[in-house]
């Protein structure tokens, strides 16, 4: 349609079109420079579904639609710190829906002296990355986004 | 070992809370003692000169090397009240603590500098000149010095810059061991990020927030009203790791586009990115039941109802009590954005504490900012309290007439009981069931905003009230 207009009066139209033109660009700078970090584990670690009556809202299901791998700084110091405070089970599972199966399913604090399951660790707790999906509640099915990186966890009026 | 430590003449209040920080932060204290400080014959509390008891040069320099407000803290050689007072005082200094910095392979540096006053430079140098009794072998080097020597003059001043005047003059002759990198302000200030609200922490105070909460390396900082994210930049600066949530996710996930962002902030000034933002509610934490003792420090400016209001979930009307309950459909659940309700300051900071107390290691700071009417002119405010912390640092900012803020420092000493938990439970739900009687109480933007006209009628007392009052304006620096 524009062509078509474009033909009749080009000078006119030029403008619209250069404005379309710099607007896909940006598109796709928006797709290039989606920069920052999305959710990690550690952070899907620490949520659960606080919908109000909801008993056993974690772990949450990891739904994933896009997921990125991001190099970390490594600080052991920092891992050993967390270890104590992280389930499992939860970072486990975790893990292998977003595709890695490198971690060992269980794991105890005599193990934090090796350097090859830190690796392990901090990959799995820190590298990889939700950019979109969602997290859902394993009692009620309830999505909570995940959009750009950030976990929606507002709830409804009526779950509050 | 006593050091002079000289300070900017400026947010008078947090001067020493930040050593005192920085002093925990490099080990001192670690029984929990206070550090002793002293103050020069006739100074006042505010004056910018204080003694304070270090245990070794080391501490001294990292202490002033990290801090934001210590201009400098020095070795002091000697000091007198005139210039033959501070020769005689320089010369009984012992020659082996003096000697090595003075040796001839060492290059080295003398600055005068005055509080009060303003010195010529004919007469900076004449001074330099008159301390040829000090047998200096070294080479002068302005840039770059090894070794810097300041020679700080303070003198009756009058009452221009604030302070009660002092009646005698003192000089102070020092070996600088550290002091502040001022630097950094210029390079964080606000004019130049990218992603700014209109709450946006001042850099200046972000750091020094930071430096309250001791964050460093391989810790953990939450800012549950992350915002623009202006306070975990200077938290991520000195090394911490950071986590943020806020309740508007236009802030947090959108920004103002892909290059202006809470992220882009951090990538502004080469941060390592925080470990998690996310849109969560203060009242209502997402975080697992199990889940306590993660963080390290919890640094925040809690929205007050002045600038910026709070937000919390659960629905505008809802909790009003203009409309009854209501589901949200099912085909309409998906992209439902809830309503949100008005946050008063007492229910936000009593969430605050008890997320806190929960969420804090031991030993763990929160940090935040709680507002302080001034018109009452009772000199006993009342700040928040919780069994699980001891308040241990509360510095003001005067922000207008009507209110100042108040930076709380809090260390968690106690641990968060099932007791504490079925406290706060009970507290939270007589916040809910009297909603609006919770926000009129805690209305401050009345206060601050109101106009004048209705307080005419007791305008007159506090009026002359005021006027008896010495005119001192410390806290306004």
């Amino acid at each position: 349609m524009f062509a078509l207009r474009g033909r009749r009066n080009p000078s006119l139209h030029r403008p619209i079109i250069e404005d379309l033109e710099k607007k896909i660009q940006k598109i796709h700078l928006r797709v290039l420079f989606s920069q920052g970090t999305e959710m990690r584990l550690l952070t899907h670690n620490m949520l659960s579904s606080n919908i109000k009556g909801v008993t056993n809202g974690f772990p949450l299901r990891v739904e994933v639609e896009k997921m990125v791998e991001k190099q970390v700084d490594f600080n052991a110091d920092f891992l050993k710190n967390m270890f104590t405070k992280i389930e499992w089970k939860a970072l486990f599972d975790a893990a292998q829906t977003m595709g890695y199966t490198d971690l060992p399913a269980e794991a105890e604090s005599s193990m934090l002296d090796s350097d090859e399951f830190l690796k392990k660790f901090h990959h799995a707790l820190l590298e990889l990355h939700l950019e979109e999906g969602a997290l859902i509640c394993p009692e009620t099915g309830r999505r909570f986004p995940v959009n750009k990186g950030i976990p929606n966890m507002l709830l409804h009026e009526d779950e509050v | 070992m006593w050091y002079l430590c000289v300070f900017y003449h400026r947010l008078l209040d947090y001067r020493k809370a930040e050593v005192e920080s920085l002093a925990h932060l490099f080990g001192v204290l670690e029984d929990g003692s206070a550090l002793q400080w002293k103050l020069p014959q006739h100074h006042h509390p505010d004056s910018p000169f204080h003694f304070v008891y270090l245990p070794s040069e080391d501490v001294a320099r990292n202490i002033a090397n990290r801090s934001i407000l210590v201009k400098g803290i020095y070795e002091l050689w000697g000091e007198g009240s005139s210039y033959e007072e501070l020769e005689e005082a320089i010369r009984s200094y012992p020659d082996e603590r003096k000697l090595p910095y003075l040796a001839a392979e060492s290059t080295f540096k003398i600055t005068v500098d005055s509080f009060g006053k303003v010195i010529s430079f004919q007469e900076q140098n004449d001074r330099i000149q008159g301390l040829t009794y000090i047998p200096f072998k070294g080479r002068v080097n302005l840039k770059n010095p090894e070794h810097k020597f300041w020679l700080i003059e303070t003198d009756d001043y009058g009452s221009n810059n604030g302070l009660p005047p002092v009646v005698q003059k003192r000089i102070f002759f020092g070996r600088e061991v550290g002091a502040a990198d001022r630097k950094l302000l210029p390079t964080y200030q606000l004019k130049s990020r990218t992603y700014l609200g209109p709450t946006a922490m001042d850099a200046e105070m972000a750091f020094l927030m930071a430096n309250q909460a001791l964050a460093t390396a391989g810790k953990l900082v939450y800012d549950p009203f992350v915002g623009t994210g202006s306070i975990l930049v200077a938290a991520a600066h000195f090394g911490a790791m950071t986590m943020g949530a806020d309740i508007d996710i236009r802030v947090v996930r959108d920004g103002r586009g892909p290059d202006c962002n809470v992220w882009s902030n951090f990538k502004q000034y080469h941060l390592p990115m925080p470990i998690s933002l996310l849109r969560a509610d203060n009242n209502l934490t997402p975080w697992r039941p199990g889940l306590k003792e993660v963080f390290d420090a919890i640094i925040c400016d809690p929205p007050y109802g002045v600038r910026a209001g709070g937000r919390k979930s659960g629905g505008r009307k809802l909790l009003k009590g203009v409309i009854s309950p209501y589901t949200v459909p099912d085909d309409k659940r998906t992209d439902h954005i809830p309503s949100t309700a008005a946050y008063s300051l007492a229910e936000c900071v009593h969430d605050l504490l008890d997320v806190a107390a929960k969420m804090l290691v031991m030993g763990g700071r929160l940090v935040y900012f709680y507002p302080v009417l001034r018109e009452d002119d009772s000199t006993e405010t009342h700040f928040p309290e919780h069994p699980c912390f001891k308040l241990i640092a509360t510095c003001e900012q005067i922000l207008s007439l009507r209110y100042s803020r108040v930076l709380l420092t809090m260390v968690k000493i106690g641990p968060y009981t099932e007791e504490i938990a079925e406290t706060a439970r009970l507290k939270h739900l007589e916040f809910k069931e009297n909603h609006l009687k919770w926000l009129e109480e805690g209305n401050l933007h009345a206060a601050v905003f109101s106009s004048a006209d209705p307080q005419l009628g007791d305008a007159g007392d506090s009026k002359s009230s005021k006027d008896s009052k010495p005119k001192y304006r410390g806290k306004y620096v």
